[in-house]
């Protein structure tokens, strides 16, 4: 077991005198969506984190001794990240120096000696500092915090689009929702999305070609529609027969309901198409809107089939989505 | 049975229209448009953010105990001889 101390025997100190880099899209460090502090003293790994960090979109600030980073701190921080490793001399001061001036500072320290977290016993200033042990890890700690920073900034408009989004999805569902809600398919979205920043993390990775609300959106379409696909799936009755204890063959089939809309679920369908297309009986747009798109028409299409312009398709939608979210102000 | 199946995908396809349409409207259009219903906008969206903040403390608990497992489980291997 080793503590975190502010030399390292194994390190070899070279000063790194690399220039600071163009931040990402012209923008100054203090202008930047995403920023970085990297204190690092060996020319190649300072290299390799300035890279990292630009294809991450952050626009990045180096220092290879302390004294430097708690300057480079104290006139341009607060930064998105500040990353400090501890072989640096005086390095975990350092990082406690900064946790003191701003106690919500996100820190990750390089400790590439150890093999495992639990080795690293950490001070109680940087009990919460993300630590990289393995270097490969960086890119995935870099999207985890940009995720962060992405939810932090997300404006009102974001997040109820999001929302609005969810719920209609969820109705899209229909049964196989299966008493899911909107804020559960965000939520499941966003845990997906998590999931992707993990080392072979199953979820869904967010790269850098969409926004974050658009990717979201994605994730969601993507859950729903498996979760529709699974609950559509066909299965032959001999891959889900079960023996009891006797041996006796009993099928699933037997007890649950099939997933094709029986009479009765046809009929409610059918009803729920009737009862939308009521709700719009003074609005003639919405009508011909509702048959196009109950139709499968495209929304080009309808507006050409029926005459209308976008302004009365737009309109139209609005409506429809309006009344059917069933609480619009009297 | 496919009529049967059409008219499933109907009422869906309506709902799927309706989410992805919200992506194209401008951020006064659907703050206006979350105004005429009886949520508060300015609620709605926060709680959003709390959900989101939420999620990834749970995240980020559940990743540590995978972290740290490991070690109790060593350490309870230890124990047991």
């Amino acid at each position: 077991m080793a503590h975190l101390s502010s030399s390292c025997g194994t390190a070899t100190f070279q000063p790194a005198s690399l220039p600071n880099p163009e931040s990402p899209r012209g923008q100054s460090i203090t202008t930047c969506h995403r920023s970085a502090l990297v204190v690092e003293n060996d020319a190649p790994l300072t290299k390799y984190f300035l890279r990292i960090l630009k294809e991450k979109g952050f626009a990045a600030r180096t220092a290879d001794t302390v004294d430097e980073g708690l300057r480079l701190y104290r006139e341009c921080g607060p930064f998105t990240v500040v990353l400090v490793n501890y072989c640096v001399p005086g390095g975990v001061q350092l990082a406690i120096a900064i946790r003191e001036d701003n106690p919500s500072q996100r820190m990750i320290i390089a400790a590439f000696d150890y093999r495992s977290e639990e080795e690293v016993i950490r001070p109680r200033e940087l009990a919460d500092a993300q630590l990289l042990i393995d270097i490969c890890n960086f890119q995935r700690q870099l999207e985890r915090i940009k995720i962060d920073r992405e939810i932090e900034e997300l404006t009102k408009a974001d997040l109820l689009r999001l929302r609005r989004s969810a719920d209609f999805r969820v109705r899209c569902l229909g049964r196989a929702a299966c008493g899911m809600t909107g804020s559960d398919l965000l939520g499941e979205a966003l845990r997906s999305t998590l999931e992707g920043t993990r080392r072979n993390g199953e979820g869904r990775r967010w790269n850098n070609n969409v926004d974050f609300v658009t990717h979201l959106m994605g994730v969601m379409r993507s859950i729903a529609s498996s979760r529709k696909r699974s609950f559509d799936d066909v299965f032959l009755e001999c891959e889900v027969l079960v023996c009891d204890v006797e041996g006796h063959k009993t099928s699933p089939f037997d007890n649950v309901p099939s997933n094709e809309p029986n009479a009765d679920q046809w009929l409610i369908q059918m009803e729920e198409e009737k009862r939308i297309t009521g709700l719009f009986a003074n609005d003639p747009a919405a009508i011909l809107v509702l048959r196009g798109i109950f139709d499968g028409t495209k929304r080009s299409e309808i507006m050409q089939k029926y005459g209308l312009t976008e302004r009365q398709y737009t309109a139209a939608v609005k409506l429809i989505r309006l009344k059917l979210f069933g609480r619009r102000k009297v | 049975m496919g009529d049967k199946k059409n008219r499933d995908e109907r009422v869906q396809e309506l709902y799927n229209r309706l989410a992805d349409s919200i992506l194209e409207l401008s951020d006064e259009a659907v703050i206006a448009e979350v105004s005429e219903t009886d949520s508060d906008p300015q609620e709605e969206a926060e709680l959003v953010r709390m959900a989101f903040k939420e999620e990834c403390k749970q995240f980020d608990l559940a990743e540590r105990r995978c972290t740290t497992e490991p070690c109790s489980i060593r350490k309870r291997e230890a124990s047991n001889g």
